[in-house]
């Protein structure tokens, strides 16, 4: 739309802007308001944003790297949680705690439910009885084993083999 | 630049020294007050130094050193202004001239000259940041479109659309601001 005037303005302004492209900036400024406003504003703008150019060279006083350093020391002194401020570390520690997150999902989503329990099946309901797996309280198991033969001997099945601690 | 990153205190000292008397030079060029320049150039430094690992090298270092010693300029006159509000606040109105504590501190200046630094500092307020800095190192610091867009990382096209439209930005702003004051939009040139 502004487009002689936008890509020849910078060079309008530095006085280097010829020929035809020149030609198109002149003939645009004459039929667009828009445009003419702002190239008739354009010196009082450069005049005023020369302003906050320093008059002369300045810099700061010598050791000043020492009291840089010395700023810094006291702000790493002042908060251990500023670490956590950084944005690199920050986003590391994001990503560490989302990745956390994520395989604990997992884990607890595909982690081992409670099993069917198929009540028909002897050997099943037997095993429910157990406070601990074979071998963890022998004097128990032996009570248990005893208790099934003579039920089994009761009955005259054959009793099945129940595993039953060493001692 | 990646030794610094990789917090090599010897490569961070290079950089302030390279770079100290243009962090002071824009600052002083905003501010006008040797305290505040010396102030806000630690600050800044002490700001490169601590969020040095997420310059992405997009664009050259001394753009990125420009935003962050701009913008800490912005944040100060910010709560320098707020100060004052609530500064004034608390006196009554005869007490306040005189008491301010960045008055500029060398050459004897115009109140003229000061009037015309506050409205420029005002009307870079009312452009993003973006457009503010591209302003100032175009035409504060004078690099060209080209070198512009070797520092930005932004083709030259890019370049000449956002300075057209921070220019047209801040015309309107200006004009705005003149209207609310009931004054022609003139500034003298020099």
């Amino acid at each position: 739309m502004h487009e002689p005037v936008v890509d020849g303005l910078e060079e309008y302004l530095a006085g280097t802007l010829a020929g035809q492209r020149l030609a198109a900036f002149q003939h645009h400024v004459t039929v667009c308001g828009e445009c003419r406003r702002l190239v008739a504003a354009l010196p009082a703008q450069q005049a005023m944003l020369s302003e906050l150019r320093p008059p002369r060279p300045v810099g700061p006083k010598p050791g000043f790297y020492a009291r840089v350093w010395a700023r810094i020391e006291a702000e790493r002194a002042s908060s251990i949680w500023s670490v956590f401020l950084e944005p690199a570390f920050g986003r590391r520690l994001s990503y560490a705690a989302l990745a956390l997150l994520v395989v604990l999902s997992v884990a607890v989503w595909n982690g081992p439910g409670q099993p069917a329990i198929d009540e028909t099946n002897p050997m099943v309901v037997f095993a429910i009885d157990l406070p601990d797996a074979p071998g963890v309280d022998p004097g128990h198991d032996r009570a248990v084993v005893l208790t099934h033969l003579v039920s089994m001997g009761e009955n005259g099945d054959e009793a099945p083999s129940l595993p039953v601690s060493s001692d | 630049m990646r030794r610094i990153q990789e917090r090599d205190e010897a490569a961070f000292r290079e950089l302030v020294e390279r770079y100290q008397n243009k962090v002071y030079s824009i600052i002083y060029g905003i501010l006008r007050n040797h305290n505040d320049a010396e102030d806000i150039a630690q600050q800044v430094f002490t700001k490169i130094y601590f969020s040095i690992g997420s310059f992405d090298f997009r664009s050259s270092l001394l753009t990125w050193i420009y935003k962050i010693t701009v913008n800490e300029c912005y944040d100060y006159l910010r709560k320098r202004r707020v100060r004052k509000l609530v500064y004034e606040s608390d006196l009554g109105d005869e007490e306040t001239p005189g008491m301010e504590r960045s008055e500029p501190d060398t050459a004897p200046l115009i109140d003229e000259q000061l009037e015309r630094r506050d409205l420029v500092l005002k009307l870079l307020e009312k452009v993003s940041p973006e457009d503010r800095n591209l302003m100032l190192l175009k035409e504060v610091e004078g690099h060209s479109v080209e070198e512009l867009a070797r520092m930005t990382g932004m083709n030259e096209n890019t370049i000449k659309v956002k300075l057209f439209r921070a220019r047209q930005k801040l015309l309107k702003a200006a004009e705005r601001l003149m209207k609310r004051k009931g004054l022609p939009l003139k500034v003298e040139q020099g």
